[in-house]
């Protein structure tokens, strides 16, 4: 009995004690209310409003608290303006908790929540949005990309499972709403989050107004579904600029809860209940006398205070008394709306209007006479009855100093005495007896009321500051035209400025679309390299391979890619409009063009196919050379060296080629030659004449083509050969003395474009074409080409689009894989092992024979492999991933038609396929800098 | 002609197992007797060497696992790997659990076959294991891997 007695003493004082109430931060007791799961989805902005009133609490642990939170809400400041009927009712906070939200998005919006397959694949977006932010840019992002694909096999499997289970009609919405509640919550709190940054009225409203304002806000943000995945990318951030839909729906949202609160104390002070409508509106519009259109109040009485209670003018009250007296109120009323401050008035000033206290001071100043001039007559009225104000402030006046009428804004009146403020921002009190030359001016008006141009403020960014340059000058040229913006969605979007104003930027994005920019967007946009590639790339000359000077055209190339004509490099030849070949000196390099002047005077504007014409001329050089020193006095100018001559001999074929080099043209038949090379003579070709230097292949005695410069007497042995000519023409090789390229058990390489190269980045690697392993792997490649798509090497092939796209294909898919590196970074089965052992140096072959090709040798081994095909092609390495975090070194091989011009862009081993062009690659590997052109020279 | 003949026989046991249920598409879906249900996607993409092998899977799947969290999809867990590298393709298998939108807990396998330009990933489901079980055998893909070119 005793121990009974006990044990509900004890229960009482646990239940008392539960109850008994403690002091705790807001913030604590938010935590409290969210870990007992009692506040719902909506709670957020009221959470807000809750911290923004109360930094401590009173906590009892129990539903209660609840009541408190909901309490210490609605009876904050920001929510004084909400209506009754709108506020949160704190005996009913558990609506939202039971809220469907995929239901209610349904409800408000069209399409994208009432269509399961756009919801499908809206969801769909979102899940490869988590798969995108969550996974680093990775080697095998790709592989990983299409690894996780699978993830869409279940959101099918589990739309399908779930149609199946719910009952018709709308069997698809019901379906996709239990997959779409997570995203719908995420969506909600957007929405919420957003509301109350831009409303904070928002967290004081109850179920029913906050369910109507989202509504709309749903309605007009969550269509088209991009912007749904924008809000939950970024959210709120996601909507900058909000629509002007959405800002018309918000002001009439704070107007409904002015014109209330209006009504109320209207009638409060009228003894009224049932105020019309229309005459509620006048209150309003009396209240609102002396408030600017951006809520701000004018600067009067004073001149010092913004206008309110107390401090408006004696012609704000006259204007409210107006405005009240036209609405239908009587005399009486209007005292009494004034007097109970209503309609923003203070006891004194009533007394004013209505003349029961004294008057005020008599200004003591003149009274300034009619003049029959319209605009100086309406100043001066303003002037006599001491209302300069409103439009009577702008007025023009005549400089004394200059005799000129000038344009200004009064800004103060000190009785009588005007302060004026000039266009340029200075102000000057005229003192009251010098105001014969004012009067009213629209243009003034005009001037002052138009807005001050936009100045972008400097930020120690370079392409941000390039850009508030340009906009602060409002000039966009040239580069600068090129800039990024920042689209809702988050992403930056190369565009072009089209058309600027002091406010405001038109932008052109990719595809055509127009974007105005103004406000606070313009802080996002900076100048852009990408813009400037996207709309304008930058033309690249093809390296010209083989003969014919390709030395000179390259060092032109080579000028123009690095923008830098310097030296030599500027006296160049080109072939002018009228077809000759004329020298002259660059003056300007351009994206895509350069400008050439000529030994004349004259310049001319060189671009396309031209480009490819013209080579750096030691000719040039000279002319202007021996120009320059005509032009000047006293210089004196050394005559260009005679060049280097070979004597006639008497016999036919050494005269021929003699002939030739002395004309500096080697071609024809004359390029087969024969010369002296080890013990005997060995059929050769000649590749370049450099002024009076020979370049040539010679075949030599183990059957490998080898390169070889004469110079001077050395070329006293050089002869015209047929022999040689049949045998790189490929005529009856064995008839040649030569012998005939190695062919057991390797491939004979028959392209002419060929000889030795090494690789030039980092360590040597070297492709020696008599390598057995190089041949067999040939072999290979060659025999699987030739099976699958039945094209047989012949370096005179002229391959169509869809025959180069085959031989890539096969390359691709099943000759890269061979010899590609399978260990990628383990030293004792790779390429550096292989590298290191011979001394900093390998063969390409060897490299293939133990699968350790990375992007460089697969490239090197490419090229070798296109050339058998008539393809040309170069090793181009540089910097891939630029725009990511994961950039990095890279080789890939660009192939040329047969002038030079760029064709496809083939990448081995980094995204495995081909590119149509440069752009194409450039965004396929997130940004590209190339380091080189050509990563292959001749040893 | 004979091979394709030959193919098709041998893939005939396997196509009657799975009755077509409905087509979404790049994506169809089938049931078998044992109520299992099996999601089928097939895709083609760029030919290239695709590196496909356990170390990926692992990587992918804890981002797999936030995608899924997106669609309700919560505790999808692995508890089973495979991987092969066949003649010309690349197969990986991976099996485990995961629960539905509705909380209820399902087991499933993943089959994913990758060859140069293609790529067949189907994914079997059901909510009782020994149920998943009679129809967890990749033979009974043979008839959807002939169809694919895988």
């Amino acid at each position: 009995m005793v121990f009974k007695k006990v044990s509900l003493l004890l229960i009482s004082m646990l239940m008392s004690l539960s109850s008994f109430s403690h002091e705790m931060s807001g913030d604590d007791f938010i935590q409290q209310l969210k870990n007992t799961g009692k506040l719902g989805i909506f709670d957020t902005a009221s959470i807000a409003v809750f911290n923004n009133t109360c930094s401590s609490i009173e906590s009892t642990g129990n539903e209660d608290d609840l009541k408190h939170f909901c309490e210490v809400v609605v009876s904050s400041p920001i929510c004084a303006a909400v209506d009754d009927e709108d506020k949160l009712q704190c005996t009913n906070m558990d609506e939202s908790r039971s809220f469907d939200t995929i239901d209610f998005l349904a409800g408000c919006t069209e399409g994208l929540f009432n269509s399961a397959r756009e919801l499908l694949s809206f969801l769909w977006d979102a899940m490869k949005w988590v798969f995108n932010s969550v996974t680093h840019p990775v080697e095998f992002a790709q592989d990983a990309g299409e690894f996780a694909e699978s993830a869409s096999l279940y959101l099918t499997t589990e739309y399908d499972r779930a149609y199946d289970e719910v009952s018709p009609p709308f069997k698809g919405a019901k379906a996709i709403k239990e997959m779409a509640q997570s995203i719908g919550s995420l969506l909600m709190k957007g929405i919420s989050d957003f509301l109350y940054q831009e409303y904070q009225e928002f967290g004081c409203m109850n179920f029913r107004a906050r369910t109507e304002t989202m509504c709309f806000v749903a309605g007009e943000l969550i269509i088209p579904p991009v912007a749904a995945l924008a809000l939950i990318k970024k959210g709120p951030a996601a909507f900058k600029t909000v629509s002007n839909g959405m800002k018309q729906f918000l002001n009439g949202q704070r107007r409904t809860l002015a014109l209330n609160k209006r009504k109320s104390l209207a009638e409060k002070s009228l003894g009224k209940t049932d105020l019309p409508p229309d005459q509620v509106i006048k209150i309003e519009e009396a209240h609102l006398v002396g408030t600017k259109p951006d809520g701000s109040m004018e600067i009067d009485a004073d001149g010092i205070n913004p206008a309110g209670i107390g401090n408006y003018t004696l012609a704000h009250i006259r204007e409210k008394a107006r405005i009240l007296r036209e609405a239908g109120f009587s005399s009486t009323e209007i005292r009494s709306l004034m007097s109970d401050r209503v309609v923003g008035v203070s006891d004194n000033a009533l007394a004013r209007l209505f003349g029961r206290s004294p008057s005020p001071p008599k200004p003591n100043r003149p009274t300034l006479e009619a003049t029959g001039d319209s605009n100086t007559d309406r100043f001066r009225e303003s002037f006599n009855s001491d209302t300069v104000e409103g439009d009577s402030r702008f007025i023009s006046y005549v400089d004394e100093s200059t005799g000129e009428r000038l344009p200004g804004k009064i800004v103060e009146n000190n009785n009588g005495n005007l302060v004026v403020e000039s266009i340029a921002g200075v102000k000057k009190e005229f003192p009251s007896n010098q105001l014969e030359s004012f009067r009213l001016s629209s243009t003034s008006r005009d001037f002052f009321n138009t807005p001050k141009p936009l100045k972008l403020d400097p930020t120690g960014n370079a392409n941000v500051d390039g850009f508030r340059d340009s906009f602060n000058s409002g000039k966009f040229e040239g580069d600068n035209r090129f800039v990024s913006v920042l689209a809702p969605s988050g992403d930056r979007l190369p565009a072009k400025v089209i058309e600027s104003t002091p406010n405001r930027v038109t932008v052109e994005v990719q595809g055509g679309r127009r974007i105005d920019i103004d406000g606070d967007n313009l802080n996002d946009v900076r100048l852009s390299n990408t813009a400037i590639n996207a709309f304008d790339p930058p033309l690249v000359l093809a390296v010209k391979e083989g003969g014919d000077g390709s030395r000179y055209y390259n060092q032109f190339r080579r000028a123009f890619y690095n923008k830098n004509v310097t030296g030599d490099s500027e006296y160049v030849s080109f072939i002018a409009p009228s077809g000759d070949r004329l020298p002259g000196r660059v003056t300007n390099i351009g994206r895509s063009d350069v400008t050439i002047t000529t030994p004349g005077g004259v310049s001319l504007k060189v671009k396309g196919d031209d480009l490819l014409e013209i080579r750096v001329s030691s000719t040039a050089r000279e002319t202007f050379s021996v120009r320059s020193g005509n032009s000047v006095p006293g210089v004196v100018v050394t005559p260009a060296a005679p060049r280097f001559r070979l004597e006639v001999s008497g016999n036919r074929n050494v005269d021929e080629f003699r002939r030739a080099f002395n004309s500096r043209r080697v071609e024809g038949d004359n390029q087969f030659v024969s010369i002296p090379f080890g013990p005997d003579r060995r059929p050769a070709r000649v590749v370049n004449v450099i002024g009076d230097d020979v370049a040539l292949e010679v075949l030599d005695q183990t059957g490998n083509i080898r390169r070889v410069i004469l110079q001077a007497d050395e070329l006293n042995n050089v002869r015209v050969s047929t022999s040689s000519r049949d045998y790189f023409n490929g005529v009856n090789p064995a008839a040649s003395s030569a012998q005939a390229a190695p062919s057991v058990g390797g491939y004979n390489f028959s392209s002419k474009k060929l000889s030795d190269y090494k690789s030039t980045g980092g360590d040597i690697v070297e492709v020696n074409l008599s390598s057995p392993s190089l041949q067999r792997h040939m072999d290979d490649a060659i025999s699987i080409i030739e099976q699958r798509t039945g094209i047989k090497p012949n370096p005179n092939l002229e391959l169509s689009a869809a025959q180069r796209n085959q031989i890539y294909r096969v390359w691709l898919d099943d000759v890269v894989g061979k010899v590609e590196d399978q260990n990628f970074g383990n030293y004792a089965n790779g390429r550096q092992r292989i590298i290191d052992e011979g001394g900093g140096k390998a063969d390409l072959g060897k490299i293939l024979d133990e699968r350790s090709a990375v992007c460089r040798e697969l490239s090197m081994f490419g090229h070798v492999l296109l050339s058998e095909y008539g393809l040309r092609s170069t090793v181009m390495n540089g910097i891939v991933g630029t725009r990511s975090a994961g950039g990095g070194g890279h080789a890939w091989i660009q192939i040329f038609d047969s002038k030079g011009r760029p064709l496809e862009i083939l990448d081995s081993n980094n995204t495995r396929s081909i590119h149509p062009d440069a752009g194409d690659y450039e965004q396929a590997v997130q940004g590209l800098r190339i380091r080189q052109t050509s990563d292959l020279v001749r040893p | 002609m004979l091979k394709v003949l030959l193919i098709f026989i041998i893939s005939l046991p396997a196509w009657a197992h799975w009755t077509l249920k409905r087509d979404y598409g790049k994506t169809s879906i089938f049931t078998s007797k044992h109520l299992s249900r099996l999601t089928i996607n097939y895709g083609t993409t760029v030919p290239r060497n695709k590196n496909m092998n356990l170390d990926l899977a692992k990587y992918v799947e804890n981002q797999k696992s936030k995608m899924l969290k997106f669609i309700n999809i919560s505790e999808w867990k692995v508890t089973d790997r495979k991987h092969e590298k066949r003649k010309d393709y690349t197969m990986i298998m991976i099996s485990g659990t995961y629960k539905n939108p509705k909380k209820e807990l399902i087991y499933f396998t993943e089959f994913h076959y990758y060859k140069s330009d293609r790529r067949l990933q189907a994914l079997l489901t059901h909510t009782i294991k020994s149920e998943l079980d009679k129809d967890n055998k990749e033979s009974l893909l043979q008839g959807f891997k002939t169809k694919y070119g895988i």
